[in-house]
Formats: structure tokens, C-alpha cells, sequence
């Protein structure tokens, strides 16, 4: 038996100590429960035992703090301290509870604001906590790294990554080098995602999955459920076509059968055997994948050491921090640049693999996490000041206590519990917001939060509650009861039936609670005007081409028909003609990539420039000759690609404006050559068109890229794209006729382009902050409306003395009217101004949020600060009407 | 004070106290408690009576040596004390007078 086996607890026996009495008697007391637990945990399970032992504690200190409480006498002097206070509070929230439950309607809306500002912060602290903070679900998985080939010169998309500038995938013979060479690696994986399409059964289907070297689950410490993982023999070329699924894939279709290992599954069209299942919850590139396989035979024959297209992950030897590594790597990449003078220049550049994960998700995080604080910092605000108000009411009360004797620490005591009690109601609303909203946020955060699955609902999240609410409960309390027990006695009890009015000062607090209000508000509408502004330049960004009716298709060939020849060409030729009798279609292309959509990675091309040849990357995509016109594409310069451009033509291509202003600035780029690896086919393609530039991300400049005739260089994944005014519903069956009749085995799902591009996450990103944001600072602007009212109002009720003794003596109802206005005004103007401040002192974090608009854009701050001078009018209006209406007779003689 | 000074609930744990002899342990109480009477009480309300008791001068403890598994906190052996006798003697007899004769109605009694 361990030691920890023996004892109970600890939270537990440590409240028990502090409730039992003090000495030997209630030491005795804490050893028996000792004692019991023992025997609890030898009859029966470690659980049940300190279940009971939990209960016991409850019980023991429900005994002795309450029956204490029950019997007013003082008790022997044993009794603890923490007894005594412990009644004190729960006589006080008893008050509490009474005091608040006699003003329901007061209390509903309290709780209410105050459980959707906890919930909201709750949740999203659940959620940066899961996703941001918590380690990765490997052993040790602080020792996980990823490993790029980087271009520090290049600054990259990721603002957090930059550090190491432009990270760019690795190729084959580069990552077995930095396997071998790397002194600190422990074990060193590459991995890239594919896709399948599983055959032989009775629907073809697409299925995500991930070709992996067999280091990678070395380097991740993973344990199959059943079989084996991946070992060195699959590593080899021409291995035995192996795959290990997951969970999910392993339940779903094979119905959990304990004895898949050994059988087989089609995937494009090659039989896999079956090796293992992994267990639940294993996830590997934050996607839902299905299962995975060894790398691909051609990347493991790659000899090219310029044209990158896997990821690497590492595992750290012991006690190697990430800046050692990174030094050594640095030397690594020095060595291997020696080594190997063909190969492009570049670093080699280590990023945590979790910070990798998250990274681009962690701004939005911050800035929801900032937004709902502000939120609750404005409910707190107003509730405050709703305090205040009754705190200022029941001065008297609380005067004639402090006369009879009452403490001032037991006075203040007694007035925090009333905002504590409120803000633990609010607080557990908050909890059940926050479990309602947890995960249908996690799953609305669009382009998938990484890590969703990672994030539940746990007894963390009721502890963030708990303590938010407390903390919420003081700070709301705090400020309403040191004001009402530093009033001096004799003022209250002098001052008649009227109630001391709380006079200048009283009002100058309710003011700088508003004024925070606003200026809160005011920074979170200035956020909401940003953000819709860059959305609105996002969605009216051009990219390069008309989606309007244009329908896509992908279509992946299985393996026999992969031969870069003649068998994919009468394939294709056989669907084009299917195409193109289908009624309704008004033209239709082909191509091998497509904006906004994907398509196949591009191998390394060689460029002639005007200083040499360069060997470099550049997107290509194969097209069909209608495929810049029913795109919309424009032709800039040359000639398009006619059904002239046979196979046994003179081989050509089209490049982009990008292309021709990045390699041949100033120069005709047609007539100019470009070389492209096609096994087999290694010939100089001459330029004969130049066309405009397409988009392929809306956030992102175009990039170079060319084009290739499909029927000189076919590819078997192709994209179908039909022009056409009927939507998918109507031209889906046809289409998924056309390429039935080809192939019934291919999978086939139509879907419009335009949907593909309001779907990319660079617009639904946006969209969605604007969303969340827009709520967020509605409510908000909501709170400080009802706050400046609230306050106004109350200025108006106090002062309808004064205000009527002026009527009296001749003040005309607009000059009140302006008053109360002016007051308002004063607020909003103060608050607008602090604001500004904050907005602009805050701008820096939301920089690399927005497209296009600068943070301090005027446009969009004038118009906030417009929005809430007119909200600040109406809300001051409907008191500063009632002033003018105070009847002096009735106000004089109340 | 002739009248019934002890609940009766008071009188359960005296008599278990006394029953025990020299092995008056808190714990034990309850197991006696529990075998004698068939009464399954929360320990709260044990210790609270025991407190009573002991106010009232009935019952008596002294500290047994620390036994392993009570991670060092001491163990209490109560005794009824001579006036703890004499309390519940008054008791019995006080009840007594009430119970005799009433054979008839209630039936023997059952040890």
C-alpha cells in the first residue's frame, strides 16, 4: 500500500481541522474520520472511500458551524474561530438572500446581467485554457517540435511565427538529412495530408488522411489500440501498401471488429492491408482524419532537393531546450548548404508544435477573451451604481446599527454579501450559460478552433465561475458599502424622513461609473466598426475571375488510369463530349487547381529569366482551352490555349501577371521558356499568353502561377466547372450521370464556387468576429444606455426639489431640459474622450485582425463616437422630459 | 434534579459508554449504538452529545496512545463519570416507576 493510499482528502481533513474544536478533542475527531476512512479503503475502492469521507467533513461541518449558529448564547471557548465567522456569513447572506428577494425585479435583471457577463468570460476561458494553455495529448508533449525550412528574409502570413519569417514545407532527401545529422532530435517524423478515396465498396467515397514516416508516431510516443504502428520496413520503397486506422473509421466501418487487423481496404483503387487501430482520441493533424499511411513511394524516390512538400515533427532529446535546438539546427542547415551547393539557400527553423497548432487562432482568442472582460467590466459597472443608489437609500438603516454598536468591518461585511450573494446567483447562471454555449462556440469558430475536441466541460470551468463571481460579488459591493459606512451618524439620523441625499459627491460617483461605461462601450463599437469595415473591403476584394453560376466538380482518377498518357486523355475526352450535351450547361472547363478550392501540389519548375535559369516553385494549374473564359479570366497578352494545342503541338503555356512581373520585370515575357518536370518529359515550354491574376486566398496578393494545356500535360485530378444558371440541385444528377458513365466507381459532389469562396476562412473568420463582436458591443452600448438613463433618472428624482423651487421661481421646461441634457452630454464627452484613448492605445493588438483598415481609422471612430452622442441624447431625454413635468406644488410639499 | 435530565438519546450513549468498559472509543460507540439499539447516527451528532455530556459533567476522557492510520492525532477513551452514574440511575429509576405495571399493555420486554 502507497503512502498516499493512507491519506484522506486533503482539502477535505484541512476544512475539518478548522471546523472540529480546537485540541485534543477535536483532534480525536479528525483521527477517527482518519481511522474510518481506513477502514473504507480496505473494504472497498479508494473512491467510495473518499466519497465518504467528503460526506463526513460536510456533515461534521455543517454540525458544528451551524449548530453554533442555532444557539445564540456564546459558546465554550473551545468553539474556533473560523466557526464564528462562518455563522457570521451565513447570517449575513441570509439577509442577504431576504433583502434582494424582496426586490425581484431588481434582482432578476442583476443576476441576469451578471450571469451573462460570467458566462460569456467563462466560457471563453474554458476555451482559451483548453485550446491555448493546456498541454498537447502526448507524453511530454513540450518536447514536440516542428521543423521548416525558413526564408527569414520573407516575413510569412503568421504574425506570431515571424520570428523565423516564410516557413516552407521540406522535401524528401532534406528531412533525411536533417533526421541523420540533427544532434538534438530524438526521433524525427515527415508527414503530409492526403486524400482517398476508398473503393471496393458500395458507395466511392473521399475520405482525410495522413501519410506518415514511421518516426512520426515514435516522435509523438503514440500506442496502437490494436496491431502495430508503422515500422522501418514501411519506410521503404515499394513496401507492402499498408494503412492503420482510426478509432472513429475502425467503429464506423468495421463495426468495432476486434479482428480487423489483416484485412484490407481499397484506397484509390490499391488494396491496403490493415496494420493496427489507433486509440481514441489519437489525432494527429487537428483534422478529422481517417486513417493513415506510409509516405507515398513517389516522395520517398524523390531526388530533388528544391521542391518541398512535407512537414516534419521532432521530438527533443531530454533536457534540450528550443533555442539549443534552434543553435544547432542553425549549424546543421550551414553544414548541409556546404554539402549540398545545388540546393536553394535556406534556414532550418524550429516552432513548438503547439504553439504551431494554436498560433492562428491565439489573436482571436485574446480579443474575445478582451471583449467579454469589457463586457463584464460594464455590467459591473452599472450594477455598482444600482447599488450605490440603494446603498444610499438605506443609509438610515445602517446609521442607526452603527449607533447601537454595530462594527464597521461586520457592516461592511454585511453589505458585500448582498453583491456577493447577487453575483454567485449570477455566477451560477453564468455556469450554465457558459456549459450551453461552450461547445456550440467551439464548433461555430469557423475553419475549425484547433484542439476542439480537447475542450469540455469540467470542473475547472466551475471554478473560473466560482471565482469570477466572487470576485465580481467584492467588486461591485466595494465602493457601495465603504460609501455607506463612512457616512457620519449624525448627518443620517439628523436628517428627517427625506433620507440623506447623498449630495454632490454621491452623484460625481454615480458619473465616473457611467463615464467608464461609455468609454468601455465606446472602445468595443470602435472594434465592431473595424471589423465590419475590413469585411467589407475583404468581400470586395476582386479575385481575379466571375464565380457567378459557375459549378465544381472534382474528380480523382484511381490508380489505373494514372499515367500522365493516353488512357486519362480518352477518359476525359469521353466526359467532356457527356459534358457538354447536358442541357442547361452554357460552357464548360477543366483544370487541375482551382482558386479557393485546391487542387494538386505543384512540383519545382525552371524558369529563364533574363539573369539564368532559377528552379523554383510556382502554382500551375492543367486546363482545357475553355477554362480562362468560362472563369472569366482575362487574357492580358498573347493567345489563349485552342483545340489546337494537341499533344503533338509545340508545348506551351500561359503565365499570370504576378509570374511575369516577378521573374521577367519589364521584359515581354511571351516567346520566354519555362521548364516543367513531367516524368519522362523533360522539354522547354514556350509562353504564348499572359492572363490576369487570380486570388487564391482574398486576404492574400495573387502569387505566380502558370498554365498548361491538359491535353499536354494531363493530370488525374481534375476539377469540372460548369457555367451554368440552374443551381447544383438541378445539375447535379446530370453531372454525376455524365461521370458515372465514365467510371461508376468516382465519387462525385457539386457545389457552387461562390459558396467555396464566402466559405474560406478568410472571409467566414472575419464574419465571425464580426458577429461575435457586433453582440458583444450591442450589449454593451445597451448597458451604458440603461446606465446613463438609470443615473439621469436618478439625478432628476433627487434634485425634484430643486427643480421645482426653480420652476416656481420661473425657469422655463427647455432650460431644465437643457440641463439634464448637458449632463448627459458631459458624460458621453468624457467617455468618448477616454475611449478614444484606450481604442487607440488597444489598436495595436487587433492590427493583424483587420484587412486593409488601419486600426485608427477616423472614418469609423467619428462614426462610433456619432452612434453613441445620439444613443447618450435619447437615453437623457425620457428623465430630462420627466424634469420639466416635476409639478412644484406636489414636489415641494413631499 | 429528580426530573428526566438526560434525552434519551443521552442515555444511549452512557449506557454504550458503560457497556464498553475500557474500550469507550468514539467509534465504538457508534458500532454499539448500532448493534444494541439498531440506531445508525451521524457522527456529527455522536460528537455533538458527547460535547453535551461532558458539559454537563457526565462523561469523562482520557487520551489514548496514537495508533498507525490516524496520522498522528490522538484518540479519546471516554468513561461515564460517578455522577454520569448517578444521572442515569435517577433516569432509570424516574422510568421505571412509569413502565411498572403497564406489563399488560406493552408485553414483556425483549432483551
Amino acid at each position: 500500500m502507497t503512502h498516499s493510499i493512507q491519506e484522506p482528502p486533503r482539502l477535505a481533513e484541512w476544512l475539518l481541522e478548522r471546523s472540529v474544536p480546537a485540541g485534543v478533542a477535536g483532534g480525536s475527531i479528525v483521527g477517527d474520520a482518519r481511522e474510518e476512512y481506513l477502514e473504507h479503503v480496505r473494504s472497498g475502492s479508494r473512491i467510495a472511500a473518499t466519497l465518504w469521507y467528503w460526506k463526513h467533513t460536510l456533515s461534521l461541518i455543517a454540525r458544528f458551524t451551524l449548530g453554533l449558529h442555532l444557539r445564540s448564547v456564546p459558546r465554550s471557548r473551545r468553539s474556533s474561530q473560523l466557526s464564528r465567522t462562518v455563522a457570521n456569513l451565513l447570517y449575513d447572506s441570509r439577509l442577504a438572500v431576504r433583502t434582494l428577494l424582496s426586490r425581484p425585479g431588481f434582482t432578476l435583471a442583476a443576476v441576469a446581467t451578471l450571469g451573462l457577463g460570467i458566462g460569456a468570460n467563462t466560457m471563453i476561458f474554458s476555451v482559451v485554457n483548453a485550446v491555448l494553455f493546456s498541454p498537447l495529448p502526448y507524453p511530454e508533449s513540450d518536447r514536440l517540435v516542428n521543423a521548416f525550412r525558413i526564408d527569414p528574409e520573407v516575413t510569412g502570413p503568421n504574425p506570431s511565427l515571424s520570428r523565423l519569417g516564410s516557413l516552407y514545407a521540406v522535401p524528401y532527401p532534406v528531412f533525411l538529412d536533417w533526421a541523420e545529422l540533427s544532434p538534438v532530435f530524438e526521433s524525427a517524423g515527415a508527414y503530409r495530408g492526403a486524400g482517398y478515396t476508398v473503393t471496393g465498396a458500395d458507395q466511392p467515397e473521399r475520405i482525410s488522411a495522413t501519410e506518415v514516416s514511421s518516426a512520426v508516431f515514435k516522435a509523438l510516443r503514440a500506442r496502437p489500440m490494436l496491431g502495430r504502428l508503422f515500422g522501418f520496413e514501411d519506410d521503404e520503397v515499394a513496401a507492402p501498401p499498408v494503412a492503420l486506422l482510426s478509432h472513429a473509421t475502425w467503429q464506423s466501418r468495421y463495426g468495432s471488429d476486434p479482428e480487423v487487423v489483416g484485412r484490407t481496404i481499397g484506397l484509390n483503387g490499391v488494396t491496403h492491408e490493415i496494420v493496427g487501430v489507433m486509440p481514441p482520441g489519437f489525432q494527429f493533424l487537428d483534422m478529422d482524419e481517417s486513417l493513415w499511411t506510409p509516405l507515398d513511394d513517389g516522395i520517398k524516390q524523390q531526388t530533388s532537393r528544391n521542391a518541398g512538400n512535407l512537414q516534419v515533427i521532432a521530438r527533443l532529446r531530454q533536457g534540450v531546450t528550443l533555442e539549443q535546438a534552434q543553435r544547432e539546427m542553425d549549424a546543421v542547415a550551414r553544414h548541409i548548404g556546404e554539402l549540398h551547393p545545388e540546393e536553394v539557400e535556406h534556414g532550418i527553423g524550429l516552432v513548438e508544435r503547439r504553439e504551431l497548432v494554436v498560433a492562428e487562432s491565439r489573436a482571436g482568442l485574446f480579443l474575445l477573451m478582451g471583449a467579454v472582460g469589457l463586457v463584464l467590466l460594464i455590467a459591473c459597472a452599472n450594477i455598482a451604481n444600482l447599488l450605490l443608489v440603494r446603498a444610499t437609500e438605506r443609509r438610515r438603516e445602517l446609521g442607526v446599527r452603527q449607533a447601537l454598536g454595530a462594527g464597521r468591518g461586520r457592516l461592511l461585511l454585511q453589505n458585500l454579501s448582498e453583491s456577493v450573494m447577487l453575483s454567485l446567483a449570477g455566477g451560477a447562471a453564468g455556469c450554465a450559460v457558459a456549459m450551453v454555449t461552450l461547445r456550440p462556440f467551439a464548433a461555430a469558430f469557423p475553419g475549425g478552433l484547433p484542439r476542439a475536441a480537447e475542450i469540455a466541460v469540467d470542473y475547472r470551468l466551475l471554478l473560473v465561475a466560482a471565482g469570477l463571481a466572487v470576485v465580481t460579488g467584492v467588486v461591485i459591493g466595494l465602493l457601495p458599502a465603504i460609501r455607506s459606512i463612512r457616512t457620519p451618524i449624525v448627518a443620517v439620523l439628523q436628517d428627517g424622513s427625506r433620507g440623506y441625499a447623498g449630495g454632490r459627491r454621491s452623484n460625481r460617483t454615480h458619473a465616473v461609473l457611467v463615464v467608464a461605461e461609455i468609454a468601455l462601450a465606446f472602445v468595443l463599437l470602435a472594434g465592431t466598426g473595424l471589423f465590419i469595415r475590413s469585411l467589407q473591403r475583404l468581400t470586395r476584394v476582386d479575385p481575379g475571375f466571375t464565380a457567378h453560376d459557375l459549378l465544381v466538380s472534382s474528380i480523382n482518377l484511381p490508380s489505373q488510369y494514372r499515367d500522365y498518357g493516353d488512357s486519362t486523355r480518352a477518359l476525359f475526352r469521353d466526359l467532356d463530349q457527356r459534358l457538354a450535351a447536358i442541357p442547361g450547361v452554357q460552357d464548360f472547363a477543366r483544370a487541375s487547381q482551382m482558386p479557393f478550392v485546391g487542387g494538386w501540389s505543384s512540383p519545382p519548375t525552371a524558369i529563364e529569366t533574363p539573369d539564368g535559369v532559377v528552379e523554383t516553385i510556382v502554382h500551375r494549374a492543367s486546363i482545357t482551352p475553355g477554362y480562362l473564359s468560362t472563369m472569366g479570366i482575362p487574357l492580358l497578352a498573347g493567345r489563349g490555349f485552342t483545340t489546337e494545342d494537341t499533344e503533338d503541338a509545340p508545348a506551351a503555356i500561359i503565365v499570370n501577371h504576378a509570374m511575369a512581373e516577378r521573374y521577367w520585370p519589364g521584359v515581354d515575357p511571351i516567346g520566354r521558356r519555362v521548364m516543367v518536370p513531367v516524368p519522362g518529359d523533360s522539354i522547354w515550354r514556350t509562353v504564348v499568353g499572359v492572363a490576369g491574376d487570380v486570388r487564391y486566398r482574398l486576404n492574400y496578393p495573387p502569387f505566380p502561377k502558370y498554365y498548361v494545356p491538359f491535353t499536354q500535360i494531363p493530370y488525374w485530378y481534375q476539377f469540372v466547372i460548369v457555367k451554368s444558371p440552374l443551381g447544383p440541385e438541378a445539375m447535379a444528377p446530370a453531372i454525376r450521370e455524365a461521370v458515372w458513365s465514365v467510371d461508376s466507381n468516382l465519387p462525385v459532389s457539386v457545389f457552387r464556387l461562390e459558396e467555396a469562396i464566402n466559405g474560406s476562412s478568410a472571409v467566414t473568420r472575419p464574419r465571425f468576429t464580426v458577429v461575435v463582436f457586433g453582440c458583444l458591443s450591442a450589449l454593451a452600448a445597451l448597458l451604458a444606455i440603461i446606465g446613463i438613463y438609470g443615473v439621469l433618472a436618478y439625478t432628476v428624482q433627487q434634485r425634484s426639489n430643486e427643480i421645482s423651487i426653480r420652476m416656481a421661481l420661473g425657469a422655463r421646461a427647455t432650460d431644465v431640459l437643457r440641463n439634464v441634457l448637458r449632463r448627459g452630454l458631459a458624460m458621453a464627452g468624457i467617455g468618448l474622450a477616454i475611449g478614444l484613448v484606450l481604442a487607440l492605445a488597444g489598436s495595436r493588438l487587433i492590427r493583424s485582425l483587420l484587412f486593409e483598415v488601419s486600426p485608427a481609422d477616423p472614418f469609423t471612430l467619428a462614426s462610433v463616437a456619432v452612434l453613441v452622442t445620439v444613443a447618450t441624447l435619447i437615453a437623457s431625454y425620457l428623465p430630462a422630459r420627466r424634469a420639466t413635468k416635476v409639478d412644484p406644488v406636489t414636489a415641494l410639499r413631499d | 434534579m429528580t426530573s428526566l435530565s438526560l434525552g434519551e438519546f443521552e442515555q444511549l450513549v452512557l449506557l454504550a459508554i458503560l457497556q464498553l468498559g475500557d474500550d469507550g472509543f468514539a467509534l465504538s460507540v457508534l458500532h454499539e449504538l448500532d448493534r444494541r439499539a439498531g440506531r445508525r447516527v451521524s457522527r456529527g451528532a455522536l460528537y455533538k452529545t458527547l460535547e453535551r455530556l461532558e458539559e454537563k459533567g457526565y462523561v469523562d476522557w482520557d487520551v489514548e496512545d496514537a495508533t498507525p492510520g490516524r496520522g498522528g492525532h490522538p484518540r479519546r477513551r471516554f468513561k461515564v463519570t460517578p455522577s454520569g452514574v448517578a444521572a442515569l440511575r435517577t433516569s432509570r429509576d424516574a422510568l421505571f416507576r412509569f413502565w411498572h405495571g403497564l406489563e399488560g399493555v406493552l408485553g414483556e420486554p425483549k432483551l
